[in-house]
C-alpha cells in the first residue's frame, strides 16, 4: 500500500465518526447510510490529493461529507451497488433511552432543509460559528441569524 | 466566550442526544481496510453495466427502429442515411471498446491512486462520447426537418440552439464566478450549479413551447376542413398529454411536487389510447392519417420517459 493511500486510511478511521454522523442524518432508511457512506469514501478519495492542509482535516472531512450528502440527496437515484459498513447494526437501536434520544434527534434534522440539517450538524459538534462558517460558505453573521431560526423550529418541534 | 454557551436550555436535549450517539459510535470500526476497494470497484461495475445497457438499448434497438421509421416515411436524405451509419458503426465500437477494457482490468491488484485515475479516464470517454452523441442527433434531426422545408429546418434550429444556452451559462458561470475550476475540489465532482438562470431559462421555454402547441392547435381547428384534417389537427392532443405527463414526473422526481403513480398511469394511458383511436378512425374511415405513426412514436417516447423519470425519485 502507497504512503498516500496509507495517510488516507488512518484519515479516515480517525473521522469515521464523523462521516457516519452526517450520513446518518442526511439519509432517509438504513440502507442509505451504507449508500451516502461510500459516496463519501469515494469523494474523499477524489480530492485528497489536492488536500493540501489549507484547512483542519477535521473541517475537510466535513465539508466533503457534507457537500457530498447534500448534492447525492438533490440528485439522482444512485445505482452504484453498496459495500456494507462494518458497524453493528442495533447501535443506533430505540430499544433503551439512549436509542430513544438519537431517534428523537433524527427525526427532528430529518424534518430540517438539507443546508439547515449541516449547519445544525455543525453546530452540535459545538463549532464555532466562524469554522461553521467556513464550512458552509456563508458569513459568520448569516450563520447565526440562520442558526436562531433552525434552532426556532427545532422549539417549535419540541413544543409540539 | 464561545457563542455556543448562549445557546438555550431547551435545545439540551439535542445535544446530550448528539454526544450519546457519539459514545454509542466510538467503538465501532465502521469502515474496514478493503471498503475503499471495493467501493471503487462498484464504480467501475457500475460503468460496465450502463455500457451494456447503452449497448443492447440504444444501439441494437432503438437506432434501428428510429431508422425504420424514417426510412418508411421517406424522411431520411443520403447524408443523414451516411450520418446515421457512421454514428452506429462508431457508437457500436465505442461502447464495446468501453465493455472490453472494463472486462479486461484487474481492478482487485491496482492501487486506490490508479484506480481513480482510469475511473476518470473512462469517464472523460463517456463526456466525449456523450458530445458526439449530441452532434450526431442534431445532424440527424437537422437533415430530416430540411427535408421537410426550410421552416421547420430553422425551428429546429431555434431550438437547438435555445438548448444549448445552459450549457453556455453553465461555461460563463465556471469561468467568472470559479475561475475556471469545473471541479468541485471539496468534493472532487463536477460543479452542480443550482443558478437561478436555469430555471428562468427553463420556465421561459417551456411557455413558448406551450403557446405554440396551443397556437398550433386552435388554428389547426379553425382551418380544418373535414374530418381528415380534424384528425391530423387531433394527434397533437395525446402528444400535448404525455408531454404533461412528462413534465409532471420531471417536478416529482425533483422533489418539486408529489404526484401520485395513478396520475401519470392515466395520463400515459389516456394519450396513447388516444393516439391509437385517432389512427384506428382514420384507418376504418379510410383516410389515411399523415403523420399518425409518428405522434404515436412521440407518445410512447414521453410515455416511457415519463414512466422511468417517475420511478427514479428515491
Amino acid at each position: 500500500m502507497k504512503e498516500l493511500e496509507q495517510e488516507f486510511t488512518k484519515l479516515v478511521r480517525e473521522y469515521r465518526k464523523t462521516i457516519y454522523t452526517v450520513c446518518y442524518f442526511f439519509s432517509n432508511n438504513p440502507q442509505d447510510v451504507d449508500d451516502l457512506f461510500q459516496e463519501v469514501l469515494v469523494n474523499l478519495w477524489k480530492s485528497f490529493p489536492k488536500f493540501r492542509g489549507d484547512s483542519s482535516p477535521k473541517t475537510w472531512i466535513w465539508r466533503v461529507s457534507l457537500n457530498t450528502c447534500c448534492n447525492v440527496e438533490r440528485g439522482k437515484k444512485r445505482k452504484v451497488p453498496t459495500v456494507p459498513l462494518v458497524i453493528d447494526k442495533g447501535v443506533m437501536s430505540d430499544s433503551d433511552e439512549g436509542g430513544k434520544q438519537i431517534k428523537m434527534l433524527y427525526d427532528r434534522i430529518n424534518r430540517l432543509e438539507l443546508f439547515d440539517r449541516a449547519i445544525i450538524l455543525l453546530w452540535l459538534e459545538s463549532m464555532r460559528y466562524d469554522e461553521i462558517a467556513a464550512i458552509v460558505g456563508l458569513t459568520p453573521a448569516a450563520v447565526t441569524s440562520r442558526l436562531f431560526r433552525i434552532k426556532e423550529q427545532l422549539k417549535s418541534m419540541s413544543n409540539n | 466566550m464561545n457563542e455556543n454557551n448562549l445557546e438555550l436550555h431547551e435545545l439540551d436535549e439535542l445535544k446530550a442526544a448528539y454526544n450519546q450517539m457519539d459514545e454509542r459510535l466510538e467503538g465501532q470500526e465502521i469502515v474496514s481496510d478493503e471498503n475503499l476497494r471495493e467501493a471503487m470497484y462498484n464504480k467501475f461495475a457500475n460503468l460496465r453495466q450502463s455500457a451494456k445497457e447503452g449497448l443492447v438499448y440504444f444501439n441494437l434497438i432503438f437506432v434501428p427502429v428510429i431508422l425504420w421509421r424514417d426510412w418508411s416515411n421517406q424522411t431520411i436524405t443520403l447524408f443523414g442515411t451516411i450520418v446515421m451509419t457512421v454514428y452506429w458503426v462508431a457508437s457500436l465500437l465505442f461502447r464495446m471498446f468501453i465493455l472490453r477494457k472494463t472486462k479486461k482490468e484487474d481492478y482487485g491488484t491496482y492501487d486506490l491512486k490508479t484506480l481513480t485515475e482510469k475511473e476518470a479516464r473512462y469517464q472523460k470517454y463517456l463526456k466525449w462520447g456523450n458530445i458526439l452523441f449530441v452532434l450526431f442527433w442534431a445532424a440527424y434531426f437537422g437533415q430530416m426537418l430540411l427535408v421537410k422545408g426550410t421552416t421547420a429546418f430553422f425551428v429546429f434550429l431555434v431550438l437547438f440552439l435555445t438548448l444549448l444556452m445552459p450549457v453556455l451559462i453553465r461555461y460563463l458561470i465556471i469561468k467568472y464566478k470559479y475561475n475556471g475550476e469545473a471541479i468541485d475540489p471539496a468534493t472532487g465532482q463536477p460543479r452542480k450549479l443550482t443558478s437561478t438562470y436555469f430555471q428562468v431559462l427553463g420556465l421561459v421555454f417551456l411557455g413558448i413551447i406551450s403557446c405554440a402547441i396551443l397556437t398550433m392547435f386552435v388554428l389547426g381547428l379553425i382551418h380544418a376542413e373535414g374530418l381528415y384534417d380534424v384528425l391530423n389537427v387531433m394527434n397533437v392532443l395525446p402528444v400535448f398529454v404525455a408531454s404533461v405527463a412528462f413534465l409532471l414526473s420531471v417536478l416529482h422526481v425533483k422533489k418539486k411536487i408529489t404526484v401520485s403513480s395513478k396520475v401519470i398511469i392515466t395520463l400515459i394511458a389516456i394519450a396513447i389510447v388516444m393516439s391509437l383511436a385517432i389512427i384506428g378512425i382514420g384507418y376504418f374511415m379510410n383516410i389515411g392519417i399523415r403523420t399518425g405513426t409518428n405522434f404515436l412514436f412521440s407518445v410512447a417516447c414521453f410515455s416511457i420517459m415519463a414512466h422511468y423519470l417517475y420511478k427514479a425519485r428515491k
